[in-house]
């Protein structure tokens, strides 16, 4: 009955125009853009052979005002999709489009230096970043597979030119191609499964596609056309699975990384990791909630892929990053292992309607690992210098003691990675760990409690190669000197963040409520979750009455 | 009693070419025949969103087309311009004579 | 008794701030200070730390009402809030609490102090500072935590700044590498901890050391708790083992003494490696629900404390000694914990502080006259070069061995009485029936235990125990009095073996340095007077009974629960005839440890190549390649040697060698079958991602293939 009238509801808001207020749903990817397309204006008129370092900060307070806009919208979400049932307005899709713009920001304040060591001083790079945030922002907000989809291109594509952007390195064209032809053909494996649920269900809707396999399963002979769903749900998975970088849909990561320009790296690693969980939660969560779709404790659903995929990114993350004598490169791996850290999260929290409020675990996660690897990332852009760019742990050799701050930056980044507090990146951990542990006890399938002992076996394995960075960086002596960059956007990237990380471990109250509120606000889901959400959202007015 | 191709006709062929495709992106060593093969892909994925829409009597595939169709053209223009950067570097567009990112 | 201050005594707030100013300001701007500010900045936040301990002792003693103290407590702020978890940055003073603030600042003051001398010439002396600092301000949280959360990021932070401290001297490899084996180890250890701490919060709902006092101790409630009791216990206590260095996971801390020697004598004897002991004694109410667990932990403890000293004995570097001393010494500790005594845990955790710091410092201060030489072998005679640290290394090692009058005596005799005095009240279900009935009846265990009928058994195996532990408590003691006073006479007795290089350039230490000793000796020596034999302290003059046991008085309100291990009342009648007994034993075995000690290492110098010349051929066989270069190894009676030879032998090859170096080479290898599919192929890799979804595809639609 209930899926009756939300589907009546959802008709009808798929056939009205789209009101005033609708146009809010927007807002934060229509600043992004028309930033980005003043930026073209602007570029045009750049007097040739002057640095482009004003660029670079008009887009960083464009995108200021991008993640600003989410915080003005945030009391004025909306339940219904909007725009014909395209676009979702809720506190969910705002966070991860804040989330998405600073770590554009972030990413582009550690540029102009790079770009400039590498002669490639083009308005363009920070065109293709500007961009590819405004696909992440309506990726986060979509409601249909279609913008979902386009979102996904809009966001992919700017990256693979990204990647190849220094022109003058071998490298990095490699990495380029490496990402473009392995990310067009994820992305043509997710698009097939997009097309064999809109086969099996007859609507690119995500709100319709749970209806209506709803009814499927509900139906008699209609197991064929379930069978499409599954194979369908299984592509779209290993779309997501592919950008989130979790094994064994990682095997870009490492070359990837590598090669691909310093501060891209941080936006790839951080903005689309966060993004990809985003959509990932958004899809499964709204259109694929069907207990047998779902599985879960080895029913053989998405929940024991995304289990599977969990414990293989934790221990392959982790254990090959040990032998990775390239610090990027032992960045990627580790990144590997963070994802497999976030898929635990996620699926302890989805497994069951009742914990869907411990996703809000996976987002303080998000947080924490975006300012933990911006961070490091920054640092290793500051040396990133053509042609004498550090690269292996013996390149660290004393930078610590000469570069005082790159030090202090870099140790709270690998503190934070490595999960040890007061940094950020232990509040994630425990966060999700946590939550994990708690679903187990409480659901008696100790496979969860079993996959948070993996995770935390495998975060001591982490900690030695966390630990060799600090240890080159500080005690190892001086293989060659390194000249640094400087110029001010990294060391502000730096600043910022290395005092959120500090920030959010030692005084989290604030994000961890609004992430809480982020996944309150989520809409689009079952009534099994909505009744969660609907506890949650009493619990919040409950403790925020006290206060 | 004439022959009519069904639903399943048009997705089993679909799928053969998008296997096609799979295939073509794991064995053929030029990048320019490798991102066909990937447009392959692609379009084996619009054939199969037209039948479903035909079948289903639903214009939402047939739109879902055209995306593609946009977005594949946005990525083949990407495509070249990563084969010409490879290209001045190496010499060739062969994709296993880029090795210099291993283990 | 209702707390004077509720929830607002701020000073316990600046007691963690002030070590966190000191290394804020050293660790920022230190490089460009000027050296001596350094110091002053780093003696003065511990100084200031000091002194509003002392504020709070004194809060806490006015607000006794002569009966009970209570306790401070403050809450910073609320920390992580989220319906399903809360947590708040608190801090909690009690009895248990100030004895080890106390520790830790004081202590702590004087090993800066002592550092100002011995780190003097260092150029990034700054750093030092601040890494201390930091671990100070850790310790701190660790100790002064109102809940458990808390005290794990004290607990996390100590072994952060510990890595840091021990790789200080990053010149060397070798010391980068012990830094991260401490820290690794210790990483294992907490990741047990971390894992119980969750099983009780979810068990429970609270990490708040009173909210779960209150819960342990009520009869209602614990019957809650009483299940995951054992779990819980025993993986906190593998936490523990890992902090506090006991089987199975003490292979870091003779590592760690590459750390420079103020390091380790407060880190790695006066305070981090107490942690897991301090930790018990605070949830002792969990410890004592349980019997089985309390077993554990003593036979852990005493398993430890044997093997560590019988390693002891063979070492020759002075410092390895020490190490190994230590983690005999905590292994004392968990035996008093694990027999019921968490009194005397807590009182050989405070004279503990006090002698092995000072033994220690006097070693550091031997090691900086003899320009970092470490190995007693080139050492001998330097009592007449160096007077003054000779005079403390002497008390600290009477202390250490247990002879009368010294601190350490009070503490072992008091560990090693309580071993054979204290059964699980369990076993004794008869008395129950008389006075103490009333006693034991706020307590849980025994009513839920007796109802199921396994009276009997508990006292059976808590009988062998207590046995167990007092046996290998007096072995221990006897050879602890050996190894010490073995080190005592090879470094200071005897011909110098030093070359004449280094001969010319021995001096005494600056003056920085001893008057750290000097205090510290002091301490040595009166610390233990506060925790006198009962039997000695009948004979005391009322007015001073109370203080002769003034340490039981102090925290007999903390450790309430654990009455339930006492036959014999707390400060009533005595048989005062065993108790003088069991001390007299323990002072006798000590008398032939430094004896035998004296006999061989001067009377007859000859005596152990003799012993080893004989061993040599008799186990020539079992021997292989430790045995000719451990030429003080044979030097002790056959089992022991054979003992000694066991556990080195396990603790180089099963432990290092098989688990950490087996685990290594298992990862490494897995990792290097892993990267071999990183073959840098762009087909390869869309082969894989193909093969991975046809796999999947294959487990979803076709489960049994799988199976």
């Amino acid at each position: 009955m209930t899926m009756q009238l939300l589907s009546t509801l959802n008709t009808l808001a798929m056939l009205t125009p789209p009101q005033g207020a609708e146009f809010a749903a927007i807002v934060p990817g229509m600043i992004v853009t028309l930033v980005a397309l003043a930026f073209i204006l602007i570029d045009v008129f750049h007097r040739k052979g002057t640095p482009r370092d004003y660029l670079a900060y008009f887009s960083v307070i464009g995108l200021g005002v991008g993640a600003a806009s989410s915080w003005y919208l945030w009391d004025g979400t909306l339940e219904a999709p909007t725009f014909f049932g395209m676009l979702y307005l809720d506190r969910f899709a705002l966070f991860f489009s804040a989330l998405a713009c600073v770590s554009g920001a972030l990413a582009i304040l550690c540029s102009p230096a790079v770009l400039r060591s590498h002669r490639m001083d083009r308005g363009e790079y920070y065109l293709l970043v500007l961009f590819s945030v405004v696909g992440m922002i309506f990726m986060a907000a979509s409601a249909d597979l279609l913008s979902l989809f386009i979102a996904f291109e809009i966001m992919s594509i700017p990256i693979y030119v990204l990647a190849g952007f220094l022109r003058e390195d071998s490298r990095s064209a490699e990495a380029s191609m490496k990402y473009f032809v392995l990310g067009a053909f994820s992305a043509a494996l997710m698009l097939y499964g997009i097309a064999l649920i809109y086969g099996a269900t007859g609507t690119t809707n995500l709100e319709m596609i749970a209806q209506n396999l709803y009814y499927l399963e509900g139906g008699e002979g209609q197991h064929a056309g379930f069978g499409l769903a599954m194979l369908g749900v299984l592509l779209i998975f290993s779309g997501f699975a592919f950008k989130v970088a979790a094994v064994p849909f990682h095997i870009w990561t490492p070359d990837v990384y590598t090669g691909s320009p310093t501060p891209v790296v941080g936006f790839m690693a951080t903005a689309v990791k966060a993004i990809a969980f985003a959509g990932l939660l958004r899809v499964f969560v709204v259109a694929f909630p069907l207990d047998v779709l779902r599985g879960g404790f080895f029913g053989y659903g998405w929940i024991d892929i995304a289990f599977a995929l969990a414990a293989f990114s934790m221990v392959l993350g982790n254990v090959v990053a040990l032998l990775q004598n390239n610090v990027k490169r032992m960045l990627a791996y580790s990144s590997i292992a963070h994802a497999g850290y976030l898929l635990l999260g996620f699926t302890a929290a989805n497994a069951h309607p009742r914990f869907f409020l411990h996703n809000d675990a996976i987002l303080f996660y998000l947080v924490a690992y975006t300012f933990g690897t911006i961070g490091s990332f920054a640092v290793l852009s500051y040396f990133s210098r053509r042609g004498e760019s550090v690269e292996t742990f013996e390149d660290l050799g004393q930078l610590g003691i000469k570069y005082p701050m790159m030090g202090l930056v870099m140790g709270i980044s690998i503190f934070s990675a490595a999960g040890i507090p007061p940094t950020a990146g232990f509040l994630g951990k425990f966060y999700i760990f946590r939550s994990a542990i708690d679903v187990g006890m409480q659901t008696d399938e100790f496979s969860f409690i079993g996959l948070a002992i993996l995770g935390v076996l495998s975060s001591v394995a982490g900690v030695y190669y966390y630990l060799k960075v600090l240890i080159y960086m500080y005690m190892k002596p001086e293989k060659r000197a390194f000249r640094p960059l400087e110029h001010t956007g990294p060391k502000v990237a730096m600043v910022v963040c290395a005092v959120m990380t500090l920030y959010l471990g030692i005084f989290p109250a604030r994000a961890i409520e609004i992430t809480q509120e982020s996944i309150i606000d989520f809409q689009g889901v079952s009534s099994a979750v909505q009744a969660t959400l609907d506890l949650g959202q009493q619990a919040l007015e409950a403790r925020q009455a006290a206060e | 009693m004439s022959w009519e191709p069904t639903l399943a006709h048009y997705l089993i062929l679909s799928a053969a070419i998008f296997s096609i495709g799979m295939i073509g992106v794991m064995v053929r060593r030029n990048a320019i025949i490798l991102f066909m093969s990937i447009e392959l892909m692609l379009n084996a994925v619009n054939l199969t969103f037209i039948a479903f829409s035909r079948y289903r009597i639903d214009m939402d595939g047939h739109i879902f087309a055209f995306f593609v169709m946009a977005v594949a053209a946005a990525e083949a223009a990407v495509a070249l311009a990563i084969v010409l950067h490879v290209f001045r570097h190496k010499r060739s567009v062969n994709v296993d004579e880029m090795q210099q990112l291993q283990y | 008794m209702e707390p004077l201050y509720s929830d607002s005594f701020y000073f316990l707030g600046l007691i963690v701030l002030m070590p966190l100013l000191g290394a804020i300001i050293n660790g920022l701007f230190g490089a460009k200070l000027p050296r001596n500010l350094v110091n002053w900045v780093a003696c003065g936040a511990m100084a200031l730390s000091f002194a509003f301990a002392l504020v709070s002792l004194q809060a806490l003693v006015n607000q006794g009402n002569g009966e009970e103290v209570g306790h401070l407590s403050y809450t910073a702020f609320q920390w992580i809030f989220s319906g399903s978890l809360n947590a708040e940055i608190a801090f909690l003073f009690d009895p248990l609490s100030a004895v080890l603030v106390l520790i830790i600042t004081g202590v702590g003051l004087l090993i800066h102090i002592y550092s100002t001398g011995y780190m003097a010439e260092d150029p990034s002396k700054w750093r030092y500072f601040a890494y201390l600092n930091l671990f100070v301000f850790a310790m701190l949280l660790l100790a002064l935590g109102k809940n458990m959360l808390v005290t794990f990021i004290g607990w996390e932070g100590v072994g952060m700044a510990s890595y840091l401290l021990i790789g200080f001297w990053y010149s060397d490899a070798d010391k980068a590498a012990a830094g991260q084996k401490a820290f690794i180890v210790n990483r294992v250890g907490d990741f047990f901890f971390l894992l119980g701490m969750f099983i009780l919060y979810f068990t429970v709902g609270t990490w708040d050391y009173l909210e779960l006092e209150a819960l342990a101790t009520n009869t209602a409630t614990a019957a809650l708790l009483l299940p995951v009791a054992l779990p819980v216990g025993v993986l906190i206590f593998l936490g523990c083992t890992g902090k506090s260095a006991q089987i199975p996971l003490y292979v870091w801390l003779p590592d760690a003494m590459a750390g420079p020697t103020p390091v380790s004598a407060l880190i790695h004897a006066a305070t981090m490696v107490t942690a897991g002991v301090f930790l018990l004694s605070r949830i002792n109410w969990i410890f004592t629900l349980d019997p089985n667990l309390m077993a554990i932990v003593a036979v852990v403890g005493s398993l430890t404390a044997l093997m560590a000293a019988t390693i002891a004995i063979v070492q020759t570097d002075i410092k390895k000694v020490l190490a190994y001393s230590t983690v005999s010494q905590l292994g004392f500790m968990f035996m008093a914990v694990g027999v019921g005594s968490f009194t005397a845990a807590v009182f050989h955790l405070m004279t503990h502080a006090f002698f092995k710091a000072l033994l220690f410092l006097a070693a550091g201060s031997v090691i900086h006259g003899m320009h970092h030489e470490q190995d007693m072998r080139k050492m001998g005679g330097l009592k007449k070069y160096m007077p003054w640290t000779h005079a403390a290394f002497l008390i600290g090692t009477l202390a250490i061995a247990g002879v009368p009058f010294f601190a350490g005596f009070y503490s072992k005799d008091f560990i090693l009485w309580s071993a054979l005095s204290n059964v699980h009240v369990l076993n004794v279900v008869g008395v129950l029936e008389t006075a103490q009935m009333e006693m034991f009846t706020t307590t849980l265990a025994p009513a839920v235990v007796a109802a199921e009928g396994h009276a009997l058994e508990v006292l059976g195996g808590a009988l062998f125990i207590n046995w167990f532990v007092f046996i290998v408590g007096v072995l221990t003691a006897g050879l602890t009095a050996f190894y010490m006073f073995r080190a005592y006479f090879m470094t200071f007795h005897g011909e110098c073996r030093a070359d004449e290089e280094t001969k010319s350039h021995i001096h005494e230490s600056p003056s920085a340095m001893l008057v750290a000793l000097l205090v510290l000796s002091f301490l040595s020596v009166v610390g233990g007077y506060i925790g006198w034999p009962h039997f000695i302290a009948a004979v005391f003059p009322k007015g001073l009974k109370y203080y002769a046991l003034g340490l039981e008085h102090w925290l007999a309100e903390v450790f309430v629960v654990s009455d339930t291990y006492r036959v014999i009342g707390r400060f009533g009648e005595h048989p005062y005839l065993a108790e003088g007994l069991a001390a007299a034993t323990s002072v006798i075995i000590a008398g032939v440890g430094i004896g035998l000690a004296y006999l061989m290492y001067v009377k007859r110098t000859d005596l152990p190549g003799v012993i080893h010349a004989r061993v040599t051929k008799l186990h020539y066989v079992l021997s292989n390649k430790y045995f000719v270069d451990e030429g003080y190894f044979a030097a002790f009676v056959r089992p022991t040697l054979l003992i000694g030879k066991v556990m080195t032998w396990f603790d180089k090859n099963i432990i290092s060698g098989l688990l950490v170096g087996g685990a290594a080479f298992m990862t490494q290898n897995l990792g290097r079958i892993l990267r071999n599919l990183q073959s840098g192929n762009v087909q390869r890799y869309a082969t894989y991602i193909s093969l991975a979804l046809a796999l999947v595809v294959l487990a979803i639609f076709y489960p049994g293939c799988l199976a």
